[in-house]
């Protein structure tokens, strides 16, 4: 180990652990649990606050996809607290019903500890095609948090033009640092 | 403050580091899904492993594993992994489920520096039945690192060979970072 030692970090970060706004409704709201997303508007984004304590080696992203998958298209991205874009996928068909679908970022890169948006833009709106994640919670609760949105946002822009949030969407989405598995 | 490394410190005054704990990587399911343990369920399949993923910031020792039996059958394992290499640190070997109740296994008393761990548990029977959450889906378990395998008996393996899981079924492990709990 180098000295003095890099700190640990967990396997995943992702809006619904400890460092995503998720964590914050919850806390609002009360029990959160993900399922099959319809999403909202198609093409819009939603932007999910998140934090690092420490840095953070991106070697994947990820979203989770709803139970049915025809003919829809999801970008993920990271934006600094700015709303400059970091990092986004571009639009990519989704694929695998019920599962995770990861991308490998080439290179992998750092992200330094602060504040991000976790970024994730859908453009159907057939039901269960959006994503997994949640919709409890009213649009207050998710401005109090932190949430904001944005229409025709697929591709993910390069900077952020957010508005408050009008629909209650929550996707689970985020980063690991594990090149494998899982 | 000391210039010396921080792993050398001890972790503040944790007793444990249970699944529903801070350190624990389960946390956030059990956190955000107002998951309770307060329910006893039979272990999914026999001689499979589930394994708990938790953090350690500074250096603990591990002096054994505890979780609290509802029906006694059967045998089971319970052990240490490093995240990094799938490596088995330290298990108790196989081990007569007790009777109803907390059971506490003693487990070689085991140094952990800061990283990622696995806390697992095998059982080889369906008929045991262990305080555990169910409201927690597979796939939600994976977004956290929950991880099982199909071990083949009730020994935990060296090293393990990982698989998502299949279950929502999360029993509440312990670690016990005091020789008593």
């Amino acid at each position: 180990m180098d000295f003095p030692g890099a700190p640990p970090t967990p396997l995943f970060i992702h809006t619904f652990t400890r460092w995503g706004a998720v964590r914050d409704v919850s806390g609002i709201i009360g029990s959160i649990s993900p399922v099959s997303l319809t999403w909202p508007v198609a093409n819009t984004a939603f932007y999910v606050p998140v934090w690092l304590q420490w840095p953070y080696n991106v070697e994947r992203v990820f979203w989770i996809n709803g139970s049915s998958v025809t003919s829809a298209n999801t970008d993920f991205g990271i934006y600094n607290s700015d709303g400059t874009r970091i990092y986004s996928t571009g639009s990519i068909a989704q694929v695998g019903v019920s599962a995770f679908q990861y991308t490998t970022p080439s290179p992998d890169f750092i992200l330094s500890p602060g504040r991000y948006y976790f970024a994730l833009a859908c453009s159907s709106i057939t039901a269960n095609r959006g994503t997994t994640g949640s919709v409890a919670g009213s649009t207050a609760r998710l401005r109090l948090s932190g949430f904001l949105q944005e229409a025709s946002a697929l591709p993910l822009p390069a900077t952020m033009t957010p508005v408050a949030v009008t629909n209650p969407c929550m996707p689970l989405c985020g980063v690991t640092r594990t090149t494998t598995g899982f | 403050m000391s210039d010396w490394p921080a792993l050398l410190r001890s972790m503040e005054a944790p007793g444990t580091i249970g699944v529903a704990a801070g350190n624990s990587l389960v946390f956030d399911l059990a956190n955000i899904s107002g998951t309770v343990f307060t329910a006893g369920g039979v272990w999914p399949a026999a001689n499979r492993a589930i394994y708990l993923p938790f953090m350690v910031e500074a250096a603990v020792t591990v002096y054994m594993l505890g979780f609290e039996v509802v029906t006694q059958s059967g045998n089971c394992d319970v052990g240490i992994y490093d995240a990094a290499t799938s490596g088995r640190l330290v298990s108790a070997g196989s081990t007569a489920v007790g009777a109803a109740g907390i059971q506490t296994v003693d487990l070689t008393d085991t140094l952990l520096y800061p990283g990622v761990y696995y806390a697992a548990m095998c059982v080889d029977n369906i008929t045991a039945s262990f305080t555990r959450a169910s409201a927690v889906s597979a796939l939600w378990q994976q977004s956290v690192g929950v991880q099982q395998q199909a071990v083949g008996a009730v020994t935990l393996p060296d090293p393990a060979t990982f698989a998502n899981p299949a279950s929502a079924y999360i029993p509440y492990l312990a670690v016990a970072l005091k020789s008593t709990v």
